[in-house]
């Protein structure tokens, strides 16, 4: 428990943040003025916007205390790096190698997961993907290739 | 008779047996997503979303509305079994089914609900087919600045009656018709905030938004916290049959909750939870005896699965008549329609009728194969609870990035699922829901495009939007909203005990 709630501050100074990225990005461009805008216009708009809303977001927050969420460490690295894996391994080695490789990273990320069942799993999908996908729905994908 | 003719024409189209095939999978799968806590119809639609390219279009929306009233459906199961709302509209029917599958009552809980559900969603397709047609006439005198008005109010109603705090809703419309700007100008054909990758001089996929906002930051999230291990007993049919007494109370909260929910889901951004709660509500104001909510009381699940059931339906009036949507899902519907090349709006129904009545005459086919699906299969439903979270996530992950990747053969639109993966559950720890922002974004490049053409004919003067009528009235009514949303975020000293307990409830947004 803090003295002022910091989750809102957080969120209202990243939402300030996009908020001045966007005006700066719009004010590169050809803003142009109400009667014939130009592509900058409705995005510095919405930079402008955004910038006030963190602002607002922030102002109550400063007189409030509050807590910190808790991040769930473990299944949030286990399932980005699962997500990772499949985008290295899909355009090297092919849809089934990719399929695999995505369930036992994955598996990671629940501790309960056991090895021997994570293979079996990882067997099974394997299947059922190349029945759904390459079989029934004929996906134009890259089955199975060697990578190197 | 021109409805005669037009429900005929839908039914000929729905009962094609393709149409009729795609219709059975998708109610069944949206009742198996439903069913499984932890992702809800929005990320199960954003799954099936890059499916639906093999697919006619007709076929690819029947398929898709099938699974977001499926999901209605199934997650009352969940709550009713587990005390965990399978979907988050699916909450309020925790409060006292749950309760009554303690006292031994579940099957008369699962049996009454899709009574419920079954009652609501007829009577919100009759609503739907009787007022579609009229609004389409209103919506054709829409010019850019009405358009512009409608969509706005759309846009601040949908965050503003949100779970949460208001103006966190407005920001992630706003951070929504951000991303909808990345891409190429479409009146000068300039880039805009592709920061020199290639693909997205095309815009985001919203296909990628989607799967990264929902669909990974949900099963991040769910990991760990989703224990099936509770469930135990076997529902027989005989357990299911209501007694006299049960049926007699469920009439008039049924009658209540169906009406709320026809009210609620054709106003844009409120949709089925928002519903829900409502009729709960009611449903307490109105007993002689409030005290027994919430120790299993049957009102307490006939009022909410009805509403949730019939704002499901005609959520699909501003829908399919304006091209507004009025949730993310319905969103996400509209992105499928524009994937197969169609503008929505008021022109669907007399450029495309097969679509627009076919749609129709599913919903009525579908809900009666739900029906079939959820009483005498209930307990496959059962048994399918009993699956172990740690087998299933996988299997989510790895139906995500074929998904993704299927979408051009790019690992690029993979990655920009992750990052926005990472994002969603950022948003999530922050307390900003991701809803408003597909809706934000989907709604994005139209709105800009209707607020430049409403300009370039008012000489750029801002007035002109207020002295049209409808106009004025939507916008005044925006701006009321919108005052109203910072009044109340600004005199929130300490976040109150209301939001709290709606957290609590409704973790997963599906």
């Amino acid at each position: 428990m803090s003295r002022v709630d910091l989750r809102d501050i957080i969120g209202g100074l990243l939402l300030m943040g996009i908020g001045l990225y966007f005006l700066m990005g719009a004010l590169d461009m050809r803003v142009g003025e109400a009667r014939r805008m130009g592509p900058g216009y409705f995005p510095m708009v919405l930079g402008i916007v955004g910038m006030i809303l963190g602002a607002i977001i922030i102002i109550p927050a400063l007189m409030r205390p509050g807590v910190l969420p808790s991040v769930n460490w473990r299944p949030l690295i286990a399932v980005m790096t699962a997500i990772l894996v499949f985008a290295l391994v899909m355009p090297r080695a092919g849809l089934l190698p990719a399929v695999f490789a995505t369930v036992v990273v994955a598996s990671f990320a629940d501790p309960r997961s056991r090895l021997w069942q994570t293979v079996l799993l990882a067997a099974g999908l394997v299947a059922a993907t190349w029945v759904i996908f390459i079989y029934g729905l004929g996906l134009p994908m890259i089955v199975y290739r060697m990578p190197f | 008779m021109d409805l005669i003719a037009n429900l005929t024409l839908g039914f000929e189209t729905a009962l094609s047996p393709t149409n009729l095939l795609y219709c059975f999978i998708g109610v069944f799968l949206g009742t198996f997503i439903g069913v499984l806590p932890g992702i809800g119809a929005l990320a199960a639609v954003s799954m099936l979303l890059p499916v639906t390219f093999y697919l006619p279009a007709t076929t690819a929306l029947v398929m898709l509305a099938g699974v977001y009233y499926g999901a209605e459906y199934g997650g009352s199961i969940a709550s009713i079994l587990l005390n965990l709302p399978g979907t988050p509209s699916a909450a309020v029917t925790c409060l006292d089914g749950y309760p009554m599958a303690q006292q031994g009552r579940a099957g008369v809980a699962l049996f009454m609900t899709t009574v419920a559900s079954f009652v609501g969603a007829s009577i919100g397709i009759v609503a739907l087919t009787a007022f579609a047609p009229i609004l389409v006439q209103v919506t054709l005198a829409f010019g850019p600045a009405e358009y512009f008005a409608v969509m706005l109010l759309g846009l601040l109603a949908a965050s503003a009656v949100s779970q949460g705090s208001p103006v966190k809703g407005i920001a992630m419309v706003v951070l929504g018709l951000m991303l909808g700007c990345v891409g190429t100008d479409i009146n000068s054909g300039e880039a805009r905030f592709t920061m020199g990758y290639y693909p997205l001089l095309d815009g985001i996929s919203l296909i990628a938004l989607a799967m990264g906002l929902f669909g990974i930051s949900e099963v991040i999230a769910s990991i760990n916290t989703t224990n099936t291990d509770v469930l135990k007993g076997k529902i027989t049919f005989r357990s299911m049959l209501p007694s006299r007494e049960d049926t007699r109370r469920s009439v008039m909260p049924m009658a209540r909750g169906t009406t709320i929910g026809t009210i609620f889901g054709t106003l844009p951004g409120t949709g089925q939870t928002i519903a829900s709660f409502i009729a709960y509500a009611i449903e307490k104001r109105v007993s002689r005896n409030p005290g027994r909510f919430g120790k299993g009381a049957i009102e307490g699940i006939m009022a909410p699965e009805s509403a949730n059931n019939a704002a499901a339906q005609t959520a699909f009036i501003p829908t399919l008549t304006m091209g507004i949507p009025g949730s993310a899902t319905m969103a996400l519907m509209l992105g499928a329609l524009m994937i197969h090349g169609i503008t929505p709006g008021p022109a669907l129904m007399t450029d495309h009728p097969d679509i627009f009545w076919g749609l129709i005459a599913s919903f009525w086919i579908g809900n009666v194969m739900l029906v079939l699906l959820n009483i005498p299969l209930i307990g496959m439903w059962v048994r399918l609870l009993k699956i172990p979270y740690h087998f299933l996530y996988p299997a989510i992950i790895v139906l995500i990035c074929i998904g993704v990747y299927s979408i051009n053969n790019n690992v690029f639109d993979v990655g920009l699922a992750l990052f926005f993966g990472f994002v969603g559950y950022g948003m999530r720890l922050l307390g900003f829901e991701p809803a408003p922002l597909l809706i934000g974004f989907v709604l994005g490049p139209m709105m800009e495009e209707n607020l430049r053409r409403a300009m370039l004919l008012a000489r750029g003067d801002y007035f002109v939007l207020f002295q049209r009528p409808i106009s004025a009235t939507l916008l005044t009514l925006a701006l009321i909203l919108l005052v109203w949303a910072i009044w109340a975020s600004l005199r929130q000293r300490s976040r109150n005990k209301a939001s709290v307990t709606e957290e609590g409830l409704s973790p997963p947004q599906g």
